[in-house]
């Protein structure tokens, strides 16, 4: 039954339900695929022969209605060699919801953090993680698994969508606040970082000016220390300012998660873009940020003559691969 | 045809039309090759190359569909082998009832012929246990079949309206599948798309969707982020994808006008993922421009007014942008990257129709199909 092609899912032990178990086996007769005479095959794909063997013997279980312990280790064995097979995903929830012992679930969390890093851009794992965990009640371990995923890609959405789920879901804003300090220090654009900064100070602090202020200025200084052309922070800043009273009003209604504030509440915003504007040289990389948020700040003020002027910058200087989006923005 | 031989042929085609790409995306239809873990979307597969050679025109000239290795007919029946039919409720006692009735409510394509087996020695089966459709592969099929100009006379389509229901969560969210399952932004798009093409099918489009559309539209309202774009889930990261998938659903349920209040601001996210340096387009804000959000962004905006791609891309550097990706025929991810892949070729080529080329056939920006109803005769 075992094959001896190097691409043979038999190479891990553990994953040897059939071969070294063939008791457990000895009674599955396993079903081929049916394949009709006229079958033109499109896009066939190519399958190495531990694929199709899994493949018959998971055919056989399903075929049966089996949820065994058996179905759960077969399923173990498909998902190596088709991860993306939602169905094996499901049988497996299926097999432990139905007979699975508290070391099974255990042992499911062992699983994934083993096979984690691997799949780390593959959706059903990190759906398959979100039940277990939610199941066993126990988030412990999730910190210390992201760790590693965020180390291979401290982009990872996958990564970053679980976190704010687990984070919320278990309450556990303790110390959040200093990990994501560390992350953006470790590299400012990264922008998953800044949105997840977001999501913080939505859940940990008292929306309002002084939040808000403390925020644009945390910005600010990053722009400073770092570098101009870093679009994280100005899209952060931006993120907290309204354009006109009626914006703001309507971002702040029950359930948000994106309210705002009027711009002109804020007056050292317009300050420091004009310092900004003289501190740095006109064709430095990110000129456009600073013009991009005075111009947000004298659409405030109903400056619309101030505003259009930006505009012209923008469309022709600054920003000129987006001319016609500026000149589409002007105020008539 | 394995790779080196694939590549040798390849090299002796000009390189200067898309007589290339034609090729790459025949010998993909006949084989994705080592594409193991896309066993379970076979379908969508079909989507994209399909998609593709529709774009480029092949399907409007007959010469150019002899040269393929399917006929439309084959490709047709292929498809439809895919939809879950009630085959089991005429005379298969050894079913459990109340559970094969159960089931009997999923309708719509899977996305695994796996199911497939030997009843007798003339016909099949498919397995009960786990067959389910696949909201993917389910919108997936729909498009293959309506660009190769089927008339979606075997489609179950009241059955597929009536089934959308069971793949809304109670917090109105979409999942993939009727049962416990991945239930990001992408699936909201495929139900409301799929709804809108069976009622159009139907010939009413008043037909009300089976979900909670309410319910869906105020869960998925919430994913609006700071920035103006739209992510995975309430506060998630905004990603030019998930927009598109987001501003899609609400479209194809006559309910854009939820958003009229942050329009510009999404306009203003959307235009700004051109990358001024390297060109091209990215995914999320200071992410490296990637092809197909060519597509996702450009579509988005086009979602929003038909003439905002023409308009607001930048045409030139994003063009050239994605021909530095161009590899073997196909369009690849990145500029670094080695080979192509059929996901990338389609969404550059849909982006090179958003922004009227004319070489290629147009481009319904909302079903991601090429708007040419190609209703010859089978």
């Amino acid at each position: 039954m075992a094959d001896s092609d190097g691409e043979s899912l038999y190479e891990g032990k553990e994953y040897i339900p059939m071969d070294e178990k063939l008791d457990k086996w000895a009674d599955v007769e396993p079903i081929e695929q049916y394949t009709q005479e006229n079958d033109p095959g499109v896009c066939k794909i190519d399958y190495t022969p531990g694929f199709e063997e899994a493949m018959r013997y998971f055919r056989a279980l399903l075929n049966s209605n089996e949820i065994s312990r058996r179905m759960l280790e077969l399923t173990q064995v498909v998902i190596k060699v088709n991860y993306g097979c939602y169905t094996a995903w499901y049988i497996r929830r299926k097999c432990l919801d139905e007979i699975g012992t508290e070391e099974d679930w255990q042992n499911e969390i062992k699983y994934l953090n083993k096979i984690g890093i691997a799949l780390e851009k593959n959706y059903q794992i990190w759906h398959h993680r979100r039940c277990i965990v939610q199941k066993l009640n126990d988030p412990s371990n999730e910190k210390q698994f992201m760790e590693g995923i965020l180390k291979s890609d401290d982009k990872n959405y996958h990564a970053w969508s679980y976190r704010i789920w687990f984070i919320k879901y278990f309450n556990l804003f303790d110390g959040e606040m200093e990990f994501i300090e560390k992350m953006i220090q470790d590299n400012p654009v990264n922008n998953s970082a800044w949105s997840y900064r977001y999501f913080l100070v939505n859940h940990t602090k008292e929306f309002g000016k002084e939040t808000v202020e403390q925020e644009i200025q945390y910005a600010f200084q990053q722009i400073k220390d770092y570098k101009l052309d870093n679009e994280a922070p100005w899209v952060y800043i931006r993120g907290f300012l309204a354009k006109t009273d009626e914006e703001a009003k309507r971002s702040q209604r029950p359930n948000s998660s994106a309210k705002r504030i009027i711009i002109t509440d804020f007056p050292f915003v317009k300050e420091t873009c004009l310092q900004m504007l003289k501190d740095y040289e006109e064709g430095a990389h990110g000129y456009r940020f600073i013009n991009i948020l005075l111009l947000d700040y004298l659409i405030g003020e109903g400056l619309k003559e101030e505003a259009n002027e930006v505009i012209d910058k923008l469309a022709t200087v600054y920003d000129p691969i987006r001319e016609n989006y500026w000149k589409y923005r002007k105020i008539s | 045809m394995d790779v080196k031989k694939m590549l040798k042929v390849l090299e002796s085609i000009p390189d200067d039309s898309f007589e290339r790409t034609i090729f790459y995306l025949s010998a993909n239809l006949q084989n994705c090759l080592k594409m193991q873990s896309m066993q379970s979307y076979r379908l969508t597969c079909a989507y994209f190359i399909i998609g593709s050679l529709s774009l480029l025109k092949v399907f409007d000239d007959q010469e150019q569909i002899d040269k393929l290795p399917f006929t439309k007919e084959q490709i047709i029946d292929w498809v439809y082998s895919f939809q879950i039919e009630d085959e089991n409720s005429e005379n298969d006692s050894d079913q459990d009832e109340s559970d094969s009735a159960l089931d009997h409510n999923y309708h719509g394509f899977r996305g695994d012929d796996f199911y497939s087996i030997k009843k007798d020695s003339k016909s099949q089966t498919h397995i009960h246990q786990g067959d389910f459709p696949h909201l993917a592969n389910t919108y997936s099929a729909i498009c293959v079949l309506k660009m190769l100009g089927d008339d979606l006379s075997r489609v179950n389509c009241e059955q597929i309206i009536q089934s959308l229901k069971y793949f809304q969560k109670e917090d109105g969210r979409i999942q993939c599948l009727p049962v416990d399952s991945e239930d990001d932004v992408r699936f909201a798009y495929c139900a409301a798309a799929i709804h809108k093409m069976m009622a159009e099918k139907l010939g009413d489009l008043d037909i009300p969707p089976s979900f909670d559309v309410d319910k869906m539209i105020e869960f998925y309202k919430n994913c609006l982020s700071y920035d103006g774009g739209f992510g995975w889930f309430p506060e998630s990261e905004s990603h030019a994808g998930l927009t598109y998938c987001l501003l899609g659903a609400f479209k194809c349920l006559g309910r854009l006008d939820d958003l009229s209040d942050d329009k510009e601001r999404i306009i203003e996210w959307l235009v700004s993922r051109q990358c001024m340096e390297t060109n091209g387009f990215q995914g999320r804000v200071n992410k490296i421009p990637d092809t197909c959000y060519c597509f996702w962004n450009s579509a988005s905006l086009a979602i929003l007014d038909n003439t905002f791609p023409t308009e607001f891309v930048h045409k030139e550097s994003i063009t050239e942008f994605c021909e530095d990706c161009k590899r073997f025929g196909g369009y690849a991810k990145l500029v670094f990257s080695e080979f192509p892949d059929i996901v990338h070729t389609y969404y550059t080529l849909a982006f090179y129709s958003l922004i009227e080329d004319e070489r290629l056939n147009k481009l319904d920006p909302l079903l991601a199909i090429p708007q040419t109803k190609l209703m010859l005769p089978t």
